[in-house]
Order: C-alpha cells, then structure tokens, then sequence
C-alpha cells in the first residue's frame, strides 16, 4: 500500500466561523467540494454500492461525490415552572427543527457546490455525546447526483429513498422534490392517574390529550412543509414518537408529568408530466428463500 | 506519544513463520490447491460466476499503542499523533493481508472486514485486523492487479463485486481516512450566554464538520493516488476509545475504489419483480 499521510491544511478559522454561524458550510468542507471539481482526474466518491450505482447510471443519475451536512444544538428544557398548566415545549419544537433544517441545508449547499441536481440515499441520524447531554448533533449523509440533460439548480432535491426505490418511483409516473419533516414536543405537568389503585380500566385524559395534539401539530406542520415543495404527496414516511412519564414533588405530594416528542420525516413527491402508465411487475417465486426456510 | 515507526522499515518485515507454512500448505506442493474462505455458499458462486478462484482466507494484524496526547483542552483540534498513529496501524495490518495474499499468487482480496480489538490486558493497547479471502481469475493470462501491480483489495461482497464486474468497474483498493479530534471542553463563557437558550453550538458544529470533512479528505486523496476513477460504498463512522476520554472522537470513512474496465457486455436491465411466497 504505502500510502502517504495527507496532514491538515489549515484554514482562516474566524473565516469558517462565521460562514458556519450564517447557516453556511466550514472553509474545510467548501475547500473539499472545490478540489473535487478541479481535479485533473476527476474522482467520484459515492454512498452507493455497485447495485445501487448501476440502478443509478440506468435511471440517469450520474453520481458525483458522498456530500453531508451537520449541526450541533444546545437543547435544554428551559425553566417550566410546577405552575405552568403545560401545553407545548415550543422552545425545544423550534431548536430540533432548525437543528435538522440547518443539517439538511448544508448537505444540501454541498450538492449545489458540485452543481448536482439531487441528493439519493439521505441516511438522516440524531446523536447525543457522553460529554456533553443537553447537546444533539444531526447529521445528513446522502449521494449527490447529476441528472443528464437537466437545467442546473441551486436547490437540488434531497431524498431520504434509495436509488433502487426512486427507480420504481420514477417507473410510477413521480419524482421527488425534497424531504419534508414535522415536529412536536408536548409537556403535561400534571399527568396524575385518577383512580390510581383503582380495579377500573378508564382512559387517562391527560396522556390522551397530549398525545393526540401532539400528533395533529406534527402532521399539520408536516403537511405545511409538503405544500411548500408543492407536492403531490409523501412517500416512506417515518413517524418517531418517544413519549415517557416521570414524577415530580411538591409540597410532599408526588406528581405524575408526561411528556411526548413526535417527528414525521419522508420524501415528498411531484407526478411526472411525461409518466406513462405503470409497468406491470413480473411475479417470480424465490427459490431461496423457500429453500432456507425449509432447513429453519 | 504513540509508538510510530517509520512504515517502510516494518513493511520489510516478513511475514511470521505459521503465516508462511499456512499459506504454503494452501498453495499445495504438487499443484494441489486448497483453500479456505470466509466467503458465504453465495458469495463463492458468484466469484466463480465472475471467472476466479478463491485462494485462500488471508489477514494481516498490527498492535499499537495508542498512547496519551497532550492537548490544549480548551480548543477544537485534531489529535495529529493519535491520528497518525490509528492510520499507519491500519495500513500495517492491510500491509500485511496484501503479502498474504501476494504468497498465495492471488491477483486480490474481497470482503475485506478492518477491525479494531481492544484487549483487557492492555488498555492502552489498539489491535487493527485485516481479513478477507483472496482470489485469482481462471485465466491465466489475465491480469486483476492495481495499477501499482499489487493485489487489488476491496470490502464488498462477492455479490457486490460480481455486480460491479457486471457493470463495467473493478475495484482497485479499499481506501479509508481518519481524524481523531478533540473537542473542546465546555467554553464556559459561550455555555452559560446560550443555557436559558435553545440555539446552533456553532464552534462545535464546525470542530465535528471539519473532522468528518478530513478524514473524507483522507479517502479521496487515498483513492487518488491509487489512480482510481471513483469510491463506491463509502461510509463514515467515529467512535471513541475506552481509554481516551469521551471529548476524543475518531472519524473513520472508508470506501473501495474503482477503475472502469473495457467490457463488450451490455448493463444488465433490472425488471419490476413481485415475489409470490412472501
């Protein structure tokens, strides 16, 4: 192998903060995409495996380089006082929102830098550090790509699917146009169960409440975000949903909060002008799989 | 200071003496072959499918010690001897595979896996594995090397790698890059301003940007200098060492690079499937 140890190549540091603080990408990052584009060789590196770049190359993406995107926020609960009737955590809605935005953003700023038309295969995590827990970091990996023939664009259309999956998107008559998303967080303070120790089953209102307005808030904004692509619809749609009691005290009387955090997340998607009809799929029957379960 | 020796000197090396009588017996004395592979029943078919013949499984191993460095703990910086140190082991250990399989007479080495093993008996000690099953094609006139004319290497599948044969590419080496970064320890001044605040830790999303940004940085120039057209599978990942504390991160990408092959053979046209028995 030998190969030689390439070292850091410092950059103006207070030039890179300041580009990071307006939403936009660190000196390094900006530096790698430029060196890309004028390489003499030119070098394409990918997320996709050689399956997922043939289905590519035969759909006519033309993959141009791994891109990513991250942000790092501080998200704490704020002061809620035990007299506050409860209601939405707006603070913490509005930070993994922007949190999430600004991730997306960057990749995105990655992809238009290599004057890409789309950005496939987005694997989209949230991680917290040992070192620190009020902190989350998001991070966006995904493969930028060209489309032949396309007008450049300076919004290229993030998508959370696989290559394989936008082929039969794309047979389907639709093509995507970004990735929307919709958050909520819900507090109830006072979440206490009525007839604790009681032998009757009954609903707990409290519970039930929050996580019902929660999910509304989510989807509405959800949607919000979809009309703004002007889309036709959203496919592969995630819902993550975390919802946890714990209890609290009080001049000596414990107290039962709730609290919920929803997110949707997926793809949305505009019908093709030029679609003609579904093909209609072969049916086969995998020998393989008969023959393994056969042997379980 | 982490133990580095030049790599030139320990490349020279050879192999140890099992290694070597392993490898003999896999070539056999009188042109009876025989080998060993960690490839799966389907993987081995389609590496014959694609015109080759398992070697032999081949590995390669470096134990480093990873030791302490000396940081400003009030600064976001890379972590350069600790870097340095993770990524010549790593290339020592694929150093090593690639003679193994050099031995062998093998033209390459596919499904490659890198691992790292920390050992009870010795925190500060980092273990780097290499093993993947090294193959030759049938054809004998037939040349798969890398461009430098050693055995190509690569971390796909056999599956992966007769599609990438299939349409048009062969691999050239598996590539990676790293950074080990420190970040910084709470600034407290910046902290307490944001603790009522729900806001963008800008210093430290540009600390853990720029290390992924490197170690990418990393690969590419690795693929590069292998004279390669392209990186397909690349992944990022970090992780953190038991022993360092939890503000040291590395990131790790690692990805195979490819070249484009002359090949007469059309793309393979994918159908609309539904599978009747699920």
């Amino acid at each position: 192998m030998g190969h030689q140890f390439l070292p850091d190549r410092p950059v103006d540091e207070a030039r890179s903060a300041e580009a990071v603080q307006q939403g936009g990408l660190p000196l390094r990052a900006q530096r790698r995409i430029w060196e890309m584009g004028q390489a003499q060789v030119p070098l394409v590196t990918s997320t996709l495996g050689p399956a997922e770049t043939l289905v590519a190359r035969m759909t006519g993406l033309e993959p141009v380089s791994q891109v990513m995107g991250s942000s790092v926020y501080h998200v704490g609960f704020g002061n809620y006082r035990s007299s506050w009737s409860g209601g939405e955590l707006q603070n913490l809605t509005v930070a993994y929102e922007q949190a999430r935005s600004r991730a997306l953003s960057r990749m995105q700023q990655e992809a238009a830098l290599l004057r890409a038309h789309a950005v496939v295969d987005v694997k989209f995590e949230r991680r917290g550090y040992e070192w620190a827990d009020e902190l989350v970091e998001f991070t966006a990996v995904g493969t930028a790509v060209r489309l032949k023939g396309a007008p450049p664009t300076d919004q290229p259309a993030l998508t959370l699917l696989t290559t394989g999956q936008l082929w039969k998107l794309h047979q389907a008559g639709y093509w995507p146009v970004g990735i929307a998303m919709g958050n909520c967080f819900w507090y109830e303070p006072h979440a206490d169960c009525a007839g604790e120790g009681s032998w009757f089953s009954q609903e707990l209102p409290a519970h039930t409440r929050a996580s019902t307005t929660s999910r509304d808030l989510a989807v509405e904004r959800f949607r919000h975000f979809a009309h703004h692509f002007q889309a036709h619809g959203v496919v592969g749609v995630n819902v993550f949903r975390h919802a946890r009691d714990h209890e609290w005290d009080s001049n000596n009387t414990s107290h039962t909060a709730f609290h919920i955090e929803m997110v949707l997340m997926g793809t949305a998607v505009v019908r093709r002008g030029d679609a003609g009809p579904p093909p209609r799929p072969k049916l086969v029957v995998d020998l393989c799989d008969l023959v393994r379960r056969k042997s379980e | 200071m982490a133990n580095q020796r030049p790599q030139g000197q320990q490349q020279q090396q050879p192999l140890p003496q099992h290694a070597i009588e392993r490898i003999q017996g896999m070539r056999g004395a009188q042109g009876q072959r025989f080998f060993t592979s960690d490839l799966s029943v389907k993987e081995y078919l389609l590496i014959r499918e694609s015109g080759f013949e398992a070697a032999g499984l081949v590995m390669g191993s470096s134990i480093y010690h990873v030791g302490y460095q000396r940081g400003k703990w009030s600064q976001n910086m890379e972590m350069t001897v600790l870097t340095q140190a993770l990524y010549s082991a790593r290339e020592l250990a694929m150093a090593r595979m690639e003679e193994e399989a050099e031995a062998l007479g093998a033209h390459g080495i596919v499904g490659v896996r890198l691992d790292v093993r920390q050992y009870e008996w010795g925190s500060d000690l980092l273990e780097f594995v290499a093993v993947g099953t090294a193959i030759y094609p049938r054809d004998e006139k037939a040349n798969w090397r890398a461009p430098n004319g050693r055995a190509f290497t690569s971390d796909l599948s056999g599956q992966d790698f007769w599609m990438l044969l299939k349409s048009g590419f062969r691999p050239v080496s598996m590539v990676v890059g790293n950074c080990v970064y420190h970040v910084a320890h709470q600034s407290l001044g910046g902290w307490f301003k944001t603790a009522g605040q729900n806001v963008e830790m800008q210093a430290f999303t540009q600390a853990l940007y720029d290390a992924r940004e490197l170690a990418m940085e990393r690969l590419q120039y690795e693929a590069q200098s292998d004279g390669a057209s392209g990186v397909v599978g690349a992944t990022i990942s970090d992780w953190t060492h038991g022993a360092w504390e939890p503000h040291i991160i590395e990131f790790f990408a690692v990805g195979t690079a490819v070249l484009p092959i002359q090949t007469t053979e059309q793309l393979p046209t994918p159908q609309l499937v539904m599978t009747v028995d699920s």
